[in-house]
């Protein structure tokens, strides 16, 4: 668990959680628990996502059809919610990843230092 | 697993279960890694944050799911109510009589001004008027019969036209004698509105021509009240005006059109050559004209018509088109929009007062505010809870105005002077009013809750719930809006003063005669009974012997035309020596007894009043009124000339004047005196001109006019029994009538700035009272550094008088800016009255005075022990 604030706190924007939430499914079907872990653990506890964010974005994509929704049950018995990708949301993932990819580097791009950009 | 006669989880129950699953896992995995279990659930509680926001938030996301928000909103906000009941007292009031007044207004606007005539097509009737410039101001729109004549002839634009007089009639064989409004139509009348009898059929061409046999429609309420709603009605007979007229028609419940008729008679328009009578004229456009086309059609008729006059008889003329409803409506749109204006300001008001009254309150529920944030309410959530609050209160306030709305439309239609607003009748609440008033409540609650809650809701918890009491600058806000309310009731105010100060005047004006003590009583002489003017001279010197006769009555007198009475004649005569009149000149022939002018009080200027031996046999002789003396004759040389109505005079024809007499007003104090020529009644021959008498008596006041009338009546039917008396009454009560729609006016605008200034008083305690509150430590501090009680309260009555100023000023320019619209309703009062607007302003200081003493009192009794504390 990171113990830097700054990093800790790190405020997804909207469309970043999404990107992020539906690259994790892309691994196969999961619980809000189990993406939030997987989140966290794959990016070695720097983003932690906030229960408050995780699920209204799960809620939403399920509308949007994005992901779907099932319920299973555990081996305790519990009634646990399971999502997992659509095509859809395959497509979502494809065409956010590309525009993802021109952001970082567009943003990697400008952050560099000026003597290096002249290269 | 859920088994098919299991009921299906709620979203909300799906979503727990997702939640305590999530908690599960992450405890198990917790525990898993060597945790202890109370460990391991603090922790997983910590990591997963609040649990009731997270919840909160994904509602959010579904959407779609706001009915049941709603639906918690408003429970919540009914049950928050009771807990600030001065807060929602005030502002449930002052929305009810936001919304009463609104809706009151709006179901006169509608009933009047808006609901379609009662009649087929009602858009394509219209009126259609020519006359000398100057007569319509008299006679309205109207046009001479043997013009209308010409018109039907020549019309293109209109598929159908009628003419149409309105006059009182007695009514004999229907009950006891009555007068009632009849209006004489030509037959096309009914088919051109579009309309058909309930029983019976309306009038065929035939009906209007001279010699055929009488025949008469009523209306249903004549029906029904008269006739008990007798069914074969259709063929009995009544008298009119000494006529007999069998009734052919019952008309539909409602239709009374025009001016309330209760019988229509055929009208002959056959051409009368001594006279040409004024009718109005009425029209259905063909489908394919327009009103422009019409309009043109009108003026060029009217154009041809005035060439053929010989040109020194022209007379320069206006001819047009008017809407059948404008028509209708006429002068009563002008204030009817005046009342709307102010009601919106009022209006405004209202929602400035409970937008103030909310923010005050949710500055001091901030503590409460802080806390559902705390606890996961997000700030949508809170705008749209406060904002739901608001349309609550507003819902109620609605509920309650729609109460006021329904008793303020009946109180007035029941004060309002009777005829003083066109279609009262149609005036109701109906379900487009109550949509409207819907509408206000629903515009009312989110005008007045917009700001105060996203200001609201615009707060950190941790600074809401840690119990600092500083000002949190929301403090301007209100100003302004106490700056609006103070503004607004200005205008108001100085609105009403104007009223106020015209209504005086009008009450002041010198009426040319002694009103006080006086009883008026109209008789009509149908012809069929009084057929020459010597009947007439009998029964009228002994009704007025009889009168005169009558204890604590010391003179009575009779005259054709009272003054302040509607109806009245004016016409043109002849000089003796020759010189013309001058242009359109007109003047009064009224008909008068001997004692006419000592009894009504009218003072003989130059030369003397009529004496009992001016009769039929003496040489005929006439009295003028002063501006009449001074117009034609300026060199004060009048008595001893002569004049004669006749066109061509012979030698017999001339009347000598012998006095000169005060002005006396005519219609109503404001549109003051006409030129009079008084004749005495023995040398009057035209029944024409005295078959309509009232019998003025002077009492000697010591006694109630309501006995008087009694005895006067039985007077009356002593000397003849079939004659129905048209209206007794006191002279003091028909000045009453005629000044009734100024005072009217005033008394409306007065109850409205009453209204407002109670609101802006509101406003101002609400603003001081909160500041006190807010500055208590700092008044503390004042108070420990010595300044005494007194000056702290005056420094807060000193605030009070701060926050009017800017209101003052803004009220000034708005009531300026309203100068032209004003000016229109005023009698000898400039709209910029400086003592209006100085005495408005005065009261309205005075009223925030007043406001400020509580708050100011309170702070003077700051105890700065506890306030620093």
């Amino acid at each position: 668990m990171a113990k830097d604030p700054t990093l800790s706190r790190i405020e997804l924007l909207q469309g970043t959680l999404d990107l992020i939430v539906l690259q994790t499914l892309r691994w196969g079907p999961c619980h809000g628990y189990g993406i939030a872990q997987m989140i966290r653990a794959g990016s070695n506890g720097t983003l932690q996502v906030e229960t408050g964010s995780l699920y209204p974005a799960l809620h939403r994509m399920a509308k949007k059809k994005w992901i779907a929704a099932a319920w299973e049950t555990s081996e305790t018995g519990q009634r646990v919610r399971v999502y997992s990708l659509t095509p859809e949301g395959r497509k979502q993932l494809a065409a956010e990843s590309t525009k993802w990819q021109r952001l970082t580097e567009a943003i990697a791009g400008l952050m560099r230092p000026p003597a290096e950009r002249e290269t | 697993m859920r088994r098919p006669w299991q009921r299906r989880p709620t979203r909300d129950e799906d979503l727990d279960d997702e939640i305590r699953s999530h908690f599960a896992m992450a405890v198990a995995d917790r525990v898993a890694r060597g945790e202890s279990p109370d460990e391991a659930l603090a922790a997983a509680r910590r990591e997963f944050g609040n649990v009731a926001h997270v919840k909160e938030v994904t509602r959010e996301s579904w959407g779609g799911a706001c009915l049941d928000r709603l639906r918690q909103d408003v429970r919540y906000s009914v049950r928050s109510l009771p807990r600030a009941p001065v807060f929602a007292v005030t502002a449930i009031l002052t929305l009810a009589l936001g919304i009463g007044v609104t809706t009151a207004m709006f179901t006169v606007v509608r009933g009047v001004l808006l609901r379609p005539l009662p009649f087929a097509s009602p858009s394509e009737l219209f009126v259609v008027s020519h006359l000398p410039d100057g007569m319509e101001n008299i006679f309205g729109l109207a046009m001479a019969d043997g013009e209308y004549q010409d018109f039907v002839r020549a019309t293109r634009a209109f598929v159908s036209t009628a003419a149409y007089r309105t006059y009182p009639a007695t009514l004999l064989g229907a009950g006891d004698p009555a007068r009632v409004p009849v209006a004489a139509v030509t037959p096309s009348f009914f088919s051109t509105l579009g309309l058909r009898p309930s029983l019976g059929r309306v009038f065929v061409n035939g009906d209007d021509v001279a010699g055929a046999a009488g025949v008469a429609i009523i209306a249903a309420s004549l029906w029904r009240d008269r006739f008990g709603g007798d069914s074969t009605i259709v063929g009995r007979s009544v008298t009119i005006e000494g006529y007999r007229k069998t009734i052919v028609g019952v008309m539909p419940d409602g239709f009374d059109f025009p001016k309330r008729a209760a019988v229509w008679l055929p009208l002959s328009t056959e051409l009368d050559p001594h006279n040409a009578r004024l009718q109005v004229v009425i029209g259905r456009l063909k489908h394919d004209m327009t009103l422009e086309l019409a309009q043109a059609e009108v003026r060029a008729f009217a154009g041809r018509e005035e060439r053929e006059t010989p040109p020194d008889q022209r007379i320069p003329g206006t001819a047009k088109v008017v809407g059948l409803r404008d028509a209708v409506v006429g002068s009563a749109r002008k204030p009817i929009l005046v009342f709307a204006l102010a009601v919106g300001l009022l209006v405004l008001i209202a929602c400035a007062n409970v937008s103030n009254l909310t923010l005050m309150r949710a500055t001091s529920r901030r503590h409460e505010l802080g806390i559902r944030t705390a606890l996961g309410a997000g700030r949508a959530r809170l705008v749209r809870q406060l904002l739901t609050e608001s349309v609550v209160i507003a819902m109620i306030g609605g509920l309650l105005g729609l109460g006021f709305a329904v008793a303020g439309v009946r109180l007035l239609l029941h004060t309002l002077p009777d005829g003083l607003l066109p279609r009262a009748a149609e005036v109701h609440i109906d379900p487009l009013v109550i949509a409207v008033a819907a509408i206000a409540c629903l515009a009312a609650g989110l005008a007045s809750g917009t700001l105060p809650a996203i200001l609201a809701s615009r707060r950190d918890p941790r600074e809401a719930l840690s119990d600092s009491s500083r000002t949190t600058g929301r403090a301007p806000l209100r100003r302004l809006f106490v700056m609006a309310e103070m503004g607004l009731s200005l205008i108001l105010l100085i609105a009403a003063g104007l009223m106020i100060r015209s209504f005086e005047r009008l009450q002041a004006v010198d009426l040319g005669f002694a009103p006080g003590n006086l009883v008026t009583a109209t008789l009509d002489f149908p012809e069929t009974r009084y057929r020459t003017a010597e009947a007439i001279h009998d029964v009228e010197s002994r009704v007025a012997a009889r009168i005169a006769a009558l204890p604590g009555v010391r003179a009575a007198t009779a005259v054709n035309w009272l003054p302040l009475d509607s109806t009245y004649i004016t016409g043109d005569f002849t000089l003796r020596d020759g010189r013309p009149l001058p242009s359109q000149y007109m003047v009064l022939k009224p008909c008068v007894t001997a004692g006419y002018f000592a009894t009504m009080g009218i003072r003989v200027l130059t030369g003397r009043a009529f004496l009992p031996s001016d009769d039929a046999a003496s040489e005929q002789v006439v009295v003028i009124s002063a501006s009449m003396a001074r117009t034609l004759w300026p060199n004060g040389n009048a008595v001893g000339q002569q004049l004669s109505f006749a066109d061509k005079p012979g030698p017999r024809d001339w009347m000598r004047i012998i006095g000169i007499v005060d002005d006396v007003v005519r219609n109503d104090p404001a549109s003051g005196p006409i030129p009079a020529l008084y004749r005495p009644i023995p040398q009057v021959r035209q029944i024409f001109f005295i078959n309509h008498l009232t019998f003025v008596a002077r009492t000697d006041g010591g006694r109630d006019p309501t006995a008087i009338v009694g005895a006067i009546r039985s007077a009356i039917h002593a000397v003849d029994s079939e004659q129905p008396v048209k209206s007794i009454m006191t002279m003091d009560s028909r000045i009453r009538a005629t000044i009734a729609e100024p005072r009217f006016r005033s008394l409306v605008l007065v109850v409205f700035s009453m209204m407002a200034l109670g609101m802006a008083a509101v406003g101002v305690y609400g603003v001081l009272a909160y500041a006190v509150t807010e500055r208590s430590r700092e008044i503390g501090i004042r108070m420990a550094l010595g300044a005494s009680r007194a000056a702290v309260m005056r420094a807060t009555l000193r605030s009070a008088i701060a926050a009017t100023f800017p209101g003052v000023v803004v009220g000034l320019a708005g009531a300026f800016a309203a100068n032209r619209l004003l000016g229109q309703f005023l009698f000898e009062v400039r709209p910029n009255d400086p003592v209006s607007y100085g005495t408005a302003t005065g009261v309205l200081l005075l009223t925030a005075i007043c406001a400020a003493v509580g708050p100011a009192r309170r702070a003077a009794r700051i105890d700065p022990a506890i306030a620093m504390k």
